[in-house]
Order: C-alpha cells, then sequence, then structure tokens
C-alpha cells in the first residue's frame, strides 16, 4: 500500500504548486483595487481598500495568509459582493455538476461504441465515415456548435428553452454540445486502442484456437482497451471542465464556468483562485483515481507495485 | 517414425492443400507463395523448411483463413474429404479451433497479459482444464491457474498456448516456429511434447522451423520452400541424406558439423572448402582481454540486489575465437558488455593488455580497442545513412588519416567482408539480412580494434547467410589476428568456430575448456544437458533422438 501514500503524497505536491502558481499569476495580472475603482480615484481610497483586504502586505506574506486560509476551506471574500468565495463557488457547483456527470455518461456511451465499431471495419467505409464524423465534431468550436444547436431547437423549432434552467429540457442542448465533442474524442481514442490491440499477437492465437469474433472482442479486445481508456477518462474530465466555461456562457448557465469569467473580468482574485483550485482539484483527484484502477484492471501494475519493479528471471522449472 | 508415414500413406489424407497461393496487394507482381501442394495424414509431423521470406508462415495462415484482407489467395484445399476454396476465409476459418489449430512463434505475447491461465482455458473448454495442461507438458498446473503472463517463463507461455489449441482437441494442429525464441533445453522438451502428443493422439501436425535439426528430430516428411515455391518434399530421411535440389543442398552444406569443424563452411554441393592454418594462430599467450573475478549487480525494484554476472574470471588471447553459451538470463551478455562500458562491474576488474578498463575516465570514452556487434544488424544501421558513409564513420569521428584514405580504408573493409561493390552506397533497406550483419562487422572492424565481441551476431541469420558470415570471422581472424569473444546460444556454431567454450549459468561460470575436450567430455552435467538439448542431423554428433532431459 505504500505506494498509494507516495501517489497521495504527490497529489498534494501537485496541488500545492497549483496554489502557488494561481496566486502568484492573479497578483502579477493586475491590480484589484485599480480593476475595481478605475484609473482616476485618489491614493487614499486605494490605500483604504488595499489595507482591507490585505493587498499591502509584501506578496510572500499574502500567500502565507491565504495559504493559512485554504487548510481552514477559507477561499478569502469576494471582492465584488463581499461574500465568501467558497459559498459562492459552492452555490454554483451543482449546476455546473449537472451538466458534466450526463455529459460524461453519454460521450463514453456513444463514443467508445462507435470506436469498437470502426476498429472493428478498419479501412471499410464505416471506419472512414467515423472518423470523417468525429474530426467534423471535434472541429466545430463547441461555442458555435451551441448556437447552431439554439437557432434550430429553440429559434426555428422551439422545442427546447434557449437558456438559463427552466426544466429539465434545459439540459438537453448544454449537455449535447459538450457531449458531441468529447464523444468523438473518445471515439478516436478507442478506435486507435482498439486496431492496436487487434494486432497484438494474443489475438491471433485466440483466432487459431477457433474463438468466435464476439468472445475475442469482449474477452480480449474490450478489457485491453479499457486500460487506455481509464487514462483518458481522467484527461478528459478535466477537458470537459474547460468546455463547460464556453458551453455555460452560451447558454448562460448558472454555474462555475460563468461564475470564473465574471471573476476574472472583474480581477476578483478570491473567486478565481476558489475555481481553479476546485478545478484543479478536480483533475488530479481523477488522475489519481485513475492510477488507483489501473492496479486493479492491470495485473503487471499491480505487481511491480507489491513487488517493486523486478525482473521476472524465472527459470524454466518444467 | 517412418513406419508411422508408411502406414499413414495408405489412408485417405487428412488434409490436402492444392495449388495454393498468396499474393499481397503490396506488391502484386510477386507472389509471396504460389503452386503449393501437400498433403498430411493422420498423426503424421509434416516440416515446412526454408529462410525468411520464403512463404512458409504465410501458407499455413492461408489454411486456417488468417491473412490480412490485403491477400489475394488462390487454390484449394480438402480437410475430411470436404474441399474449400482457400479464397473462402469464412469456409477455412470454421475450421479453427475442433478441426484444425495454431500456436506461434512469440509465446509471451501469445496470452492476453490481463487474465489468468483458469480464465485462458474457461474460455475454450467447459471441461477441466487440469488435463488439458498435463498433456501440454506443464508438471504441475494446479499452480499456476491463477497466474498470468508475466509472471510465467517462455517456455510454461508456449505450453499454455499449446493448452489453448488443444483445448477444442483438433485434429491438426499448425506450430509456426513454436520454440525459436526459447532457450534449448526448454525447446527439446517442447519438441519432446509435441512429438508425444502427435503419436498418442493421432493428431497431424505442421510445423514451420528454419532449423533443420528439429526437422530431422521431429518430422516424418519434410516440405524445402524457397522463394514461395515448393522445391522439394518427401521423406524426412531421403530429403535430408539424399537431397536433389541445389538450394536443399546448398542449406545441409551450410550448417556447422563436427567434421567441418576449423574449415569454411562449404555453400554448395561439392565445395569442400581447404581447412583454415594450423591453430598456430593464436600468436602468443598474453591474453589481450582479461576479465578478473568480474560481479555485475543489479539492483531490483525492491531494493534486493541480485547478481547477473557473479565472480566470473576469463582471458581472451590475440587471434583467439572463445565461445560464451548458456540460456537467457545467464548473464553472458552483462559480461560482455562489461568490456565496452555498457556495463559496470560492481567488482572485480576488465583488463585490455594489462591496463585495466575504467569506464569513469573520459578519454576512456573514445573506446577503439574493444567493438560489440549485435544481434539484430537492423536495429544497429542508420537506415537513413548509406552503407559506405556508416563503415567510414567511427574513422571521420576519430579523425584518422585523410578523407580519401578513409574512403579507401571503408572500401577495402567492405570488400573483405565479401559485400559486393555496387551495394556500397546503397541504404541498409535494401540489403538482406546477411549484408547487413556483414556491414557491422566490416564497421567494427574500421578501427582496428583488438577485440571483436559478437553477441548473438548469427542467430537472427538464415542457415546459408550464417555460414557466410561464420567464414568471414573465421578469415577476419586469420587475417588481422583479432580476437573474438563470440556468444551463441547454438552449440553447434559454438562448434565451429570456437577455440575454447566457457559454459555460463545463472551469472557464474560453470566450466571452461579447449573445445573439443568439452564437447566430447563435458564436466558439468549442465553442459551434458545442454548438448543433450541440441537437435542433431544424420552424420553429426551421434546423440540419440530425444533423450530423455535433465530438468533444468
Amino acid at each position: 500500500m505504500t505506494w498509494v501514500f507516495a501517489r497521495i503524497g504527490r497529489a498534494i505536491l501537485t496541488l500545492l504548486l497549483l496554489i502557488a502558481f494561481t496566486f502568484f499569476t492573479l497578483a502579477i495580472s493586475g491590480d484589484p483595487a485599480v480593476a475595481k475603482f478605475g484609473e482616476d480615484i485618489d491614493m487614499a481610497t486605494l490605500e483604504a481598500f488595499r489595507a482591507k483586504w490585505g493587498l499591502n502586505y509584501p506578496l510572500w506574506k499574502q500567500f502565507l495568509i491565504y495559504l493559512n486560509g485554504i487548510v481552514h476551506l477559507d477561499f478569502g471574500v469576494s471582492f465584488r459582493t463581499g461574500e465568501p468565495a467558497w459559498g459562492l463557488v459552492v452555490s454554483r457547483l451543482p449546476a455546473t455538476l449537472s451538466l458534466m456527470l450526463p455529459t460524461m455518461v453519454f460521450s463514453i456511451l456513444i463514443g467508445v461504441p462507435l470506436g469498437v465499431f470502426a476498429a472493428m471495419n478498419r479501412g471499410k467505409w464505416a471506419d472512414r465515415f467515423t472518423i470523417v464524423l468525429a474530426v467534423v465534431a471535434l472541429a466545430i468550436p463547441s461555442f458555435l456548435l451551441g448556437l447552431l444547436l439554439m437557432f434550430v431547437f429553440s429559434v426555428w423549432l422551439a422545442w427546447l428553452p434557449p437558456s438559463g434552467i427552466v426544466g429539465w429540457q434545459s439540459y438537453i442542448m448544454p449537455s449535447a454540445t459538450l457531449a458531441i465533442a468529447t464523444a468523438a474524442i473518445y471515439a478516436r481514442f478507442t478506435r486507435s486502442a482498439m486496431v492496436e490491440v487487434l494486432s497484438h499477437p494474443m489475438i491471433e492465437t485466440a483466432q487459431a484456437s477457433g474463438l468466435s469474433r464476439r468472445v475475442i472482442l469482449c474477452m480480449h479486445g474490450l478489457p485491453n482497451v479499457l486500460l487506455p481508456l481509464i487514462t483518458i477518462s481522467a484527461l478528459e474530465f478535466g477537458n470537459i471542465l474547460t468546455f463547460a466555461i464556453v458551453v455555460e456562457s452560451v447558454f448562460s448557465w448558472p454555474g462555475v464556468g460563468r461564475l470564473l469569467i465574471t471573476g476574472i473580468a472583474n480581477r476578483d482574485y478570491a473567486v478565481v483562485q476558489a475555481i481553479l483550485l476546485l478545478t484543479g482539484t478536480t483533475v488530479i483527484v481523477a488522475n489519481l483515481l485513475a492510477d488507483i484502477a489501473y492496479g486493479y484492471v492491470d495485473p503487471r501494475i499491480a505487481d511491480a507495485r507489491l513487488k517493486g519493479r523486478r525482473h521476472n528471471a524465472v527459470l524454466d522449472k518444467t | 517414425m517412418t513406419q508411422t508415414c508408411l502406414s499413414s500413406q495408405v489412408t485417405a489424407p487428412l488434409l490436402s492443400m492444392q495449388g495454393g497461393g498468396v499474393r499481397f496487394a503490396q506488391v502484386a507482381e510477386l507472389p509471396a507463395c504460389d503452386g503449393i501442394s501437400f498433403d498430411l495424414h493422420p498423426g503424421e509431423i509434416l516440416g515446412i523448411v526454408g529462410e525468411s521470406g520464403a512463404g512458409k508462415s504465410v501458407i499455413c495462415r492461408a489454411l486456417m483463413g488468417m491473412l490480412p484482407v490485403t491477400a489475394t489467395v488462390s487454390g484449394s484445399m480438402c480437410f475430411e474429404e470436404q474441399t474449400l476454396d482457400l479464397s473462402n476465409t469464412r469456409a477455412t476459418a470454421r475450421l479453427r479451433g475442433p478441426n484444425i489449430s495454431m500456436i506461434f512463434q512469440d509465446p509471451m505475447s501469445a496470452l492476453d497479459p490481463l487474465m489468468t491461465v483458469r480464465r485462458h482455458l474457461a474460455l475454450r473448454t467447459k471441461s477441466d482444464p487440469i488435463p488439458i495442461l498435463q498433456q501440454a507438458g506443464l508438471s504441475e498446473p494446479e499452480k499456476l491457474m491463477d497466474s498470468y503472463a508475466h509472471q510465467l517463463s517462455g517456455g510454461q507461455c508456449q505450453r499454455i498456448a499449446i493448452a489453448c489449441a488443444l483445448a477444442h482437441n483438433p485434429k491438426v494442429l499448425i506450430a509456426d516456429e513454436p520454440t525459436t525464441a526459447l532457450d534449448v533445453t526448454v525447446q527439446a522438451s517442447i519438441l519432446k511434447q509435441l512429438k508425444r502428443l502427435a503419436s498418442e493422439r493421432g493428431m497431424a501436425m505442421i510445423l514451420v522451423t528454419h532449423d533443420l535439426g528439429v526437422v530431422y528430430q521431429l518430422c516424418d516428411r519434410v516440405l524445402v520452400m524457397q522463394q514461395g515455391r515448393v522445391v522439394e518434399q518427401g521423406l524426412v530421411q531421403t530429403v535430408l541424406t539424399a537431397p536433389q535440389h541445389l538450394y536443399t543442398k546448398q542449406m545441409l552444406a551450410a550448417l556447422p558439423r563436427p567434421a567441418s569443424r576449423g574449415r569454411r563452411l562449404g555453400l554448395c554441393e561439392n565445395d569442400t572448402p581447404p581447412p583454415l592454418a594450423a591453430p598456430a594462430r593464436i600468436s602468443s599467450n598474453e591474453p589481450v582481454l582479461k576479465f578478473t573475478d568480474v560481479s555485475v549487480q543489479y539492483r531490483r525494484g525492491n531494493g534486493d540486489a541480485f547478481n547477473a554476472v557473479d565472480g566470473v574470471s576469463l582471458y581472451l588471447r590475440r587471434g583467439e575465437i572463445l565461445g560464451l553459451v548458456g540460456e537467457s538470463g545467464s548473464g553472458k551478455s552483462t559480461l560482455a558488455k562489461t568490456a565496452v562500458g555498457l556495463a559496470t562491474p560492481s567488482k572485480g576488474k576488465v583488463l585490455l593488455d594489462g591496463e585495466a578498463l575504467n569506464w569513469a575516465d573520459a578519454k576512456m570514452a573514445w573506446r577503439r580497442d574493444v567493438q560489440y556487434i549485435f544481434q539484430d544488424p537492423r536495429g544497429a544501421l542508420d537506415p537513413s545513412a548509406r552503407i559506405l558513409n556508416q563503415v567510414r564513420q567511427p574513422l571521420d569521428i576519430h579523425r584518422v588519416g585523410t578523407v580519401v584514405e578513409r574512403d579507401a580504408r571503408a572500401r577495402a573493409l567492405l570488400t573483405e567482408t565479401r559485400l559486393d561493390e555496387t551495394l556500397f552506397l546503397r541504404k541498409p533497406g535494401s540489403l538482406s539480412g546477411g549484408q547487413r550483419q556483414r556491414a557491422t562487422i566490416a564497421r567494427a572492424l574500421t578501427l582496428q580494434p583488438k577485440v571483436l565481441i559478437c553477441d548473438e551476431s548469427v542467430s537472427a541469420l538464415d542457415a546459408t547467410i550464417q555460414a557466410r558470415v561464420l567464414n568471414l570471422l573465421m578469415d577476419l581472424r586469420e587475417k588481422f589476428g583479432v580476437a573474438i569473444l563470440f556468444i551463441s546460444h547454438d552449440l553447434s556454431v559454438i562448434h565451429q568456430i570456437c577455440d575454447r567454450v566457457a559454459v555460463m549459468r545463472q551469472g557464474q561460470l560453470l566450466e571452461l575448456n579447449h573445445t573439443e575436450p568439452l564437447f566430447a567430455r563435458p564436466s558439468h552435467p549442465y553442459t551434458q544437458a545442454l548438448l543433450d538439448a541440441v537437435p542433431v542431423l544424420p552424420g553429426s554428433m551421434q546423440t540419440p533422438l530425444l533423450t530423455p532431459m535433465v530438468h533444468a
């Protein structure tokens, strides 16, 4: 189990780096006091604002204060509204999560079977068609796709509400926009992973001993494709978060993404940092989970973790 | 074994192929194989031999309906009086499993890395897998049932692959180079197992191999293939003792035998080459390369240290060829690598001309006196550079002489290795394996090394090409007095060219002696086991067929 602790330790280190990076990048990017009051304000007001928010301390001290706050789940207070930043972010979280989870589920349910289908028909028209479809889906920017859907289903057909959350119908278009791009990534990735697995000699051995195509696909193909899929899922999780920011803006979705954009526009340090930390932590945790899952799926990795990377120089005893 | 065959001639063939041919879309004008016809009777073992690229594997895959979509198959097959078009891959695929099954060369990748042995067999049969694994020659299969491929040795993996093939109780088993990737003792016991399976179950077998010794030990009849055609077929005894076709004769002449020791190998039928000069070629007793009590320690991931090489002392004299034999993992390559700084001894010293090698010394990095030739000539040459430039490169790097002189020297060496002048300006891609290996030898010789290390340098080559390279090495030693450390797992090759032989196992030196006494009276039982495991040909070392194996 030591490797789990080592891995968690590394995750915490990554998180610390992330905190430092967001903090210092935001700190050098501009003065929140000026952003709030504009260039023409008198020095006294500016100084008062800075003193109020602790902005007159040296940078390293601000950072330490900030770190101390994080340990107590205190991410500071929004300069703009005066509310605690963490509370603001948490209030927006359900809206974003309710977009991301269906997206993840649908993109896997659509993308993986499409990729398997393409790999099984490698080189045939079905394969080419699937690839072209995936490339098109990837090439269309998500804001454009969102606007397109909105035009067709809200303006033209008037089936779905164009923006905000007014009922379950509201979820369809934003999730679809997100899911189409992600499913395309899954399809391409699954296809190449499956093509590789199918060219492995074990497939020939399985064929030669008379196993049917279906058995080979389910018993050898899919489990071996699962390994790279775990990796890509952890990475995609971060990707969907990024996409969500755009999609939330297009559909005026009251989620974390829109909060981030208004936060950046107003130099609202506390809110922006809280969101970046939250998304960063999500990606780090997703990768940690992927690492742990690997050990369960792949016996080679489980063994390597158990014994260290040992050469299996077993002499043939038979 | 001839009896089995003669009696089976009376019965109808179990499987036959008529005019089988395969063409690949990439090289449509040149068929991979063409006009292949043969019969296979129940209980018979048919060997298919030939050089790499002769179409041996292709024809087997055609039988199984397992060729890529770019292949066009012609001809027909007849299995149990049912005639099928070979181009009808759906029909041939239906025969896979209960009728025809196949095993392949690389046992480690034949199994699914994510699946236990138990699950592999459960996919194929509902009955108890233990007897099937026992039939495949695993003595204690219960212990392996929950293991994964990476926890097993190559030999165990191949036996499990055999068990998978046997699970459907096939009438024909096709084995494509099943033991090429395995050590010689493991090869012997697997071949013995296959032979037993054929005789006990009346299962017919097709064995693809490039090793005539294996054919002689195992097969009833043999098919000799060259460039996609069958040039000769018949009973093994007949074909190997009285070959008709020139190619078969060449192949047989190229094999090292006891009688050919110390001579150049013949490259065609009536070519009995003159013996090489007397063993006076070892010019002095002064060792040129000396290993004193060398150990190389590797650390496993869990912190345990183990000795890949464990206290080995050896020396190599000027003009001497020293053979180094042992199974994979015996530490023979690691020992050799300490002489060129690719491995660092944790204990002991390597001396070159009496001077200890110290790779921490930066000047040592400009090493020229010891040159290393690896197994795979394809990986050793830059695919994008011309042969002549690559051979000249060491001279360029060390700035030896003028450009014209370097060029002349590189050309002279390439000529010395009998590489045709028209090939000098080609790139490695358009050369054959043997030609490439000769280019790497020429390159290794440019800096006039005192020692040449050949690490399995002829193992990947076909018999005739191997003979050419062996002849070349003997000539070079004759001409330049270079000392050669010759690493090989092939004892017949070792016997052919080496003056002395060192046997290694698990990092230790077991035995070191002059070649002839070592082969005649091995003092260590392990050496005896290695010798027993060598597949033999008629007229060569008279070892009884398939002697009981010493369990390693």
